[in-house]
């Protein structure tokens, strides 16, 4: 009986790794019962089952009570299996494979998509606060020199300032849009509409019929344009705000939820001592930030591949 | 029909985007027709047609009618790259900005979790064309450096060898599984157990109900390992395995199909004849190269973490 148990052994066991190599068998998929095979074969079924425990220590079957014998997962020690924060890059590598990119070239070709040109945006908005987080963010998260222009200076403007003249890209918001536009079709240049990430005026939506929530901002014609804001939302009598300079930032509950704006956190020498400062937001929308990644991909690839001719 | 045309315009566009990074292929370049696509890949030329259009329509080919299939590579529209590939890059920039990473420090980010160390990779098989294949992707793709190890040697020899034990990392197949997991252990060393891509293998077997196929190998262990594989494949009778420098490669009929290892394209001095029309370009199956980075980015980031 032995050596019919090592010679079977040796058939499931090709039968296995040729399956595998073919794809007719998976991992994790099932394979055929003690039974089928012990008909099949012509052999005793404790001798077949003898076979499968011996693939079983080798880590190449599972045999599940009651349920049958499977193709065991593909096998490796990797030490700590857990995923990590950064296993979001593996599928990135993976996809660029997709891409016929091998990850040297990746790299070359994300760089070369954000860097063949300096390219340089202008930010036109009506309150600093705006004209601070906007231009700050483009600069960062997307490596595009950026000015913040106010949208009072555009009017009666006797002549276009170099600055307006020389960026590729222009950037408002929806409020100033159609004052904008007209700018940005006369000099021919890209126009991007943001909308912002609404994270943070959804949690204050919510906030706000509860209990009051502070802003304390730099510019008040940033606070006018939060009271407008929310001037419709339940509860809207409950949103305070503060401008820094001008109002007593004391007054602020010592467990109210406040925001501060990303210039006045710059601003302030010391934070008051707050405990519900409500996190530092982003400011674009995925969609905006999307076109906004779009453009600069775009003109950096469309710049590379001049070059190269 | 549709899965086959999936199935083909996938192989294709991978293949084609590879060869194009990798300056195989060139921009303009003729490419196969769909007749003789179809037989390369075992399908009826209308499907290789439909794969053909699929492709057009994302602009990587143009089908000029009365003279052939031609490689555009790049859409003028989008200036450089893919537009596919294009989309997908804004889509992974997204992806990082949301995690902290600001777009322009991407790629030093993903380029330090990559190479800041050298890795050292020991893949452990039975035959010379399998060594050479695996290792090659393991260096090109995931720029380790590899030893190739003989399993037999390995398990011959009183003591393992200084590339067995300096490895970072051992790589093998599910055939020999079962005899590198114990030194694995006992190293107390990663292990990786290689699933290939079963397209090719896959291929092969749907194709030798055909027909004959040959295979070139260099090393006849493999040339017998390949009998035992096809051995429950539909027709393996019509499996025939060429062993170069052994047997007479003339004894290939002109237009029959025919699959070289690597090893036997790199010492055949003239293998146009037995040129498939659009090499094949990676061996490892996704679920395999998920498990190859993510050792190779662990490893790496855990060195930065350290500096």
């Amino acid at each position: 009986m032995r050596p019919r148990r090592a010679e079977i052994t040796e058939i499931l066991r090709q039968r296995v790794f040729s399956g595998l190599h073919l794809g007719i068998l998976r991992h994790r998929g099932r394979l055929p019962s003690v039974r089928e095979l012990a008909r099949e074969l012509g052999a005793n079924p404790r001798v077949i089952l003898a076979a499968y425990r011996s693939l079983e220590r080798e880590g190449l079957v599972e045999l599940r009570t009651r349920s049958g014998i499977f193709v065991a997962p593909p096998e490796a020690s990797m030490g700590d299996p857990t995923p990590r924060r950064t296993d979001w890059m593996v599928e990135v590598l993976i996809e660029g494979l997709q891409h016929g990119l091998l990850p040297r070239a990746l790299t070359q070709q994300v760089a070369q998509c954000l860097a063949a040109v300096d390219l340089q945006a202008v930010v036109v908005e009506c309150n600093a606060d705006q004209l601070y987080s906007v231009p700050e963010e483009l600069q960062r998260d997307f490596g595009i020199q950026t000015i913040g222009m106010e949208i009072g200076a555009l009017h009666n403007l006797k002549e276009v300032p170099a600055e307006l003249r020389r960026a590729d890209l222009l950037v408002t918001t929806a409020f100033h849009q159609s004052e904008v536009r007209g700018l940005a079709q006369r000099l021919g240049t890209p126009l991007v509409v943001i909308t912002m990430c609404t994270d943070l005026f959804t949690e204050v939506g919510r906030l706000l019929p509860l209990e009051p929530v502070y802003f304390i901002v730099s510019d008040p014609r940033f606070a006018a344009k939060l009271h407008r804001l929310f001037g419709s939302t339940t509860g809207a009598t409950n949103l305070r705000t503060l401008v820094l300079g001008s109002d007593d930032l004391s007054q602020v509950p010592d467990e109210a939820p406040t925001y501060l704006t990303r210039l006045t956190r710059r601003r302030l020498k010391e934070s008051p001592l707050l405990r519900r400062v409500l996190p530092e937001d982003r400011v674009f929308s995925a969609e905006s930030a999307r076109q906004i990644l779009s453009f600069a991909i775009r003109t950096n690839s469309a710049a590379a591949s001049a070059n190269r001719r | 029909m549709t899965r086959r045309r999936d199935d083909i315009a996938n192989t294709l566009r991978q293949r084609l985007l590879s060869g194009l990074h990798l300056g195989e292929l060139k921009q303009g370049q003729r490419l196969p027709s769909a007749r003789e696509l179809g037989r390369e890949m075992g399908a009826d030329p209308r499907v290789a047609l439909a794969a053909y259009r699929m492709l057009q329509q994302e602009g990587l080919v143009e089908l000029r009618p009365r003279s052939g299939v031609f490689l555009t590579g790049t859409d003028s529209s989008t200036g450089g790259l893919q537009r596919r590939t294009r989309d997908w890059m804004v889509d992974l920039l997204l992806r990082a900005i949301e995690r902290g990473i600001p777009a322009p420090d991407f790629p030093e980010r993903l380029r330090r979790s990559l190479e800041t160390l050298r890795l050292r990779v020991a893949c452990i098989e039975c035959n010379q064309d399998q060594i050479d294949e695996l290792s090659h992707e393991l260096h090109t793709t995931y720029g380790f450096d590899v030893s190739g190890v003989d399993v037999y040697a390995m398990l011959d020899s009183t003591r393992l060898s200084k590339e067995v034990r300096q490895a970072d990392l051992l790589v093998t197949t599910h055939f020999h599984a079962h005899e590198v997991q114990p030194i694995a252990t006992k190293l107390d060393k990663p292990w990786i157990v290689a699933e290939l891509l079963v397209d090719g293998f896959a291929e092969i077997a749907r194709r030798l109900a055909e027909g004959p196929v040959y295979y070139v190998v260099a090393d006849p262990r493999f040339a017998d390992k390949l009998v035992k594989i096809f051995a429950s494949s539909p027709a393996p009778a019509n499996l025939r395995v060429v062993v170069q420098g052994r047997d007479d490669l003339d004894q290939v009929p002109p237009g029959a199909p025919v699959h070289l290892t690597r090893l036997v394209r790199q010492r055949l001095a003239d293998h146009s004849r037995l040129t498939p029309l659009i090499p094949p370009t990676r061996v490892f199956s996704p679920e395999t190269s998920r498990r190859l980075f993510t050792f190779l980015l662990r490893a790496n980031l855990a060195a930065l973490n350290e500096q």
